[in-house]
């Protein structure tokens, strides 16, 4: 292997993604070619509608595409098994969404952990609990957070609950952090300051890729790439 | 470990678990209350007049049969028979106080073996205790028959089948049933009242004696001093029999050994004839069931029978088991039965349906969750067992808190329905006419354990279609929006 693909870490090639709807099809990714390097901060921009979360989706191995595949590491996500591809996500793979996606019914610190207790088993769960919530109490806390561990999701604003969920996408501590449009739903300067956060994190070494509709977001990435009919071209 | 978090969280927050929770916890409650009274109203429909029976009993009709004590010595060496007893079975007219007279079932035992092959002592009303206990109706009444034992066992006294008092000790004793005595009133609330008492009381008793042909002969007629009074438990027995000493009911009913003599020389002797009993009951050894000892007595009395030319062969000596005597009550226990049986059917199916429903709804409100754990990596497999564990909950709660309710219900029966009569006057279960004299309220264990898991596995069940669906959710099309 050369070093160029020994630093790749995800890979797509010839994504094709159709929906079809009723007689209709959609084909919303046509051919989708995309490398993403270890510790790299990629973004990728485009329109609504362009088929951004799709991407990030088959990205993840979260959805299958019609065509082409997805490659992590150089194996490719979709020979895995379904449940050996849910235990890749849990494992490797960080989901921020737009909509923060907290459970309701659990607290900071539970939507946090909850995470690292869906990859253990029962007792592997329980033996864990203390460093769990240890790890998630620092990991809030390096957050800004660390007041409401007991808070419920309803309890906080927008860039908290934003910061929660990034604070559950990193407890596994994830080869890959996929974002989709994290600030999507904040103002202008809170917004900023998960920018600023996802930024932090990008210095200490997180792989990122991140999809939005915005190109002042986009701006803070390393790479850009622009998803248009379907095809993403460089910016 | 998240499913169990999650299990116990959906189980907190929401309103819609409690009326799952609520739906188990009457279904279940109701199952065990009804199992718990109609099954105990059943069995003891079924254990009628066991109190007063042997667990298998041979009878050939009110003519009775020769050798019965030859044939009660063989039942005692068959090593499934504990004991046997012979007894006198006839009809006839009891005259009580106030000249009013009675049909009765005259019992001739012997109270000695009748007592181990019966709950004969058991089921004697004067006790020791009973005469130390409070009269309900405010101490005279019981004093009053306490007075006429002075110091004797009442118990005693029916055990020997023998007048305790000085005056009258050569006399033969009766022991009645509870609603024998037109004095005796039973209340609604099952306690009796005795005003006054026929204890100690000469009644007459006139039977009418057949022969081993079946030929009426001069009715007889007797004093018999009543020594005590006995509550079986069964209307039908305690408003009809009496006990009378076996001896005296065998002369009375000229079943006693006699001598033939040629009606035209009475100094004639040309033989003998032996004393007869109506019906042998035995009582099986321990751990020896009623059908094992059954088979034991038949194969037996087929050779006893050979070797009495003039014993009734079978059938026309009828060996049965008490069940098989009480066949007339059990047919329409197994009816009962089984139409229990389909109601807790549709209750089953009911609560299935009920679970099943509240579930898919919790499952169609959680798609955004589902969604989510998806996302971050629980199985389909995962998320199902979420609400199948959720169920499991739900049911074993549920089940818990049923079973509580009914049994603090059914234990306290009586209390409730004595309650409900004084407070509101509601008397459902009216004991002034009664055929048992208390609403059942034992639980059966294992039946509790039964309906138990029956509640936790329908619970299970309920949930296995929501469950399904939860498995099924499109974790995509759940986060598209917000
Ligand atoms: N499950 C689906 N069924 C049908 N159409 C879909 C589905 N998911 C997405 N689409 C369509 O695919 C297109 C791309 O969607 P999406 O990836 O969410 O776009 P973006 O995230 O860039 O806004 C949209 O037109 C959307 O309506
Ligand atoms: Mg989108």
């Amino acid at each position: 292997m050369t070093d160029s693909q020994n630093n790749t870490i995800l890979h797509a090639q010839q994504l094709h993604k159709h929906y079809r709807m009723g007689s209709e099809d959609l084909h919303v990714l046509r051919g989708v070619d995309v490398s993403v390097k270890h510790g790299e901060w990629l973004c990728i921009l485009g329109a609504s509608g362009s088929g951004k979360s799709t991407l990030l989706h088959l990205l993840g191995g979260l959805d299958t595409p019609s065509e082409g595949g997805v490659t992590f590491n150089g194996e490719d996500l979709f020979s895995y098994s379904a449940a050996k591809r849910d235990r890749f996500r849990n494992a490797h793979v960080g989901f921020v969404f737009q909509f923060y996606h907290l459970l309701p019914e659990l607290n900071v610190l539970e939507n946090t952990i909850i995470s690292g207790m869906v990859g253990r088993s029962m007792l592997g769960g329980f033996g864990a609990r203390a460093s769990m919530r240890q790890r998630g109490s620092e990991l809030l806390e390096s957050l800004g957070l660390g007041e409401r561990l007991k808070h419920r999701p309803k309890q906080l604003s927008g860039g908290e609950r934003q910061r929660v969920a990034i604070a559950r996408a990193l407890i596994n501590q994830p080869d890959v952090l996929l974002a989709d449009e994290p600030t999507g739903n904040l103002d202008r300067d809170t917004g900023q300051r998960i920018l600023d956060l996802l930024q932090g994190l990008h210095k200490d070494g997180q792989t990122m890729v991140m999809v939005t509709h915005d190109a002042t977001v986009a701006d803070r990435a390393d790479r850009v790439l622009k998803l248009e009919r379907g095809r993403l071209v460089h910016d | 470990m998240y499913k169990l978090l999650l299990t116990f969280r959906y189980l907190r927050r929401k309103l819609i678990p409690v009326f799952a929770l609520l739906a188990v916890t009457l279904c279940t409650a109701m199952v065990i209350i009804v199992i718990s009274i109609m099954g105990g109203f059943l069995d003891l429909v079924k254990n009628a007049g066991r109190t007063v029976m042997g667990d298998v009993s041979c009878y050939s009709g009110l003519g009775g049969f020769p050798h019965y004590d030859e044939l009660i010595t063989a039942i005692e060496d068959l090593p499934e028979a504990e004991a046997a007893t012979p007894i006198i079975i006839a009809y006839g007219l009891l005259k009580l106080p106030g000249d009013v007279i009675k049909g009765v079932q005259v019992y001739g035992i012997e109270p000695d073996s009748y007592a181990k092959v019966t709950a004969y002592r058991d089921i004697l009303y004067w006790t020791r205790d009973t005469l130390k206990t409070p009269d309900p109706l405010g101490g005279r009444l019981y004093a009053s028959v306490a007075e006429i034992y002075k110091d004797h066992d009442p118990v005693e006294a029916a055990a020997t089948l023998t007048p305790p008092w000085k005056a009258v000790e050569s006399r033969p004793a009766i022991a009645t049933g509870l609603e024998v005595s037109p004095y005796n009133v039973r209340m609604p609330d099952g306690t009796y009242r005795f005003s006054p008492s026929i204890i100690g009381r000469a009644l007459t008793l006139t039977v009418l004696p057949v022969t081993s042909k079946g030929a009426a002969l001069e009715p007889a007629t007797d004093q018999f001093i009543v020594v005590n009074e006995f509550n079986s438990g069964v209307y039908d027995v305690d408003a009809q029999r009496v006990f009378i000493p076996f001896d005296i009911a065998q002369k009375m009913m000229v079943m006693d050994a006699a001598t033939r003599v040629d009606p035209d020389n009475p100094t004639k002797i040309l033989g003998s004839i032996p004393a007869r009993a109506t019906e042998v009951h035995i009582k099986a050894a321990n751990g020896v069931s009623p059908v094992e000892l059954l088979a034991a007595v038949q194969v037996m009395y087929d050779k006893f029978s050979q070797q009495h030319e003039d014993m009734p062969p079978q059938p026309f000596m009828s060996i049965s088991t008490w069940q098989q005597r009480q066949a007339k009550f059990l047919s329409a226990v197994e009816n009962e039965k089984s139409l229990m049986t389909v109601l807790f059917g549709i209750i089953s199916i009911v609560a299935v349906v009920m679970i099943g429903v509240i579930f898919y709804m919790i499952v169609l409100e959680k798609t955004r969750d589902i969604g989510i754990l998806r996302a971050i990596g629980a199985s389909r497999a995962g998320v199902a067992s979420i609400f199948l564990s959720f169920g499991a909950v739900i049911g074993t709660l549920g089940a818990a808190f049923g079973t509580t309710i009914a049994c603090l219900i059914v234990m306290n029966i009586n209390e409730i329905h004595a309650w409900l009569g004084d407070t509101f006057g509601i008397v459902i279960w009216d004991r002034s006419v009664y055929f048992f004299d208390r609403i059942p309220s034992q639980v059966n264990t294992h039946e509790v354990i039964v309906i138990v898991i029956v509640a936790i596995v329908a619970s299970i069940l309920g949930a296995l279609l929501p469950a399904i669906k939860a498995a099924r959710v499109d974790p995509i099309e759940s986060l598209r929006y917000e």
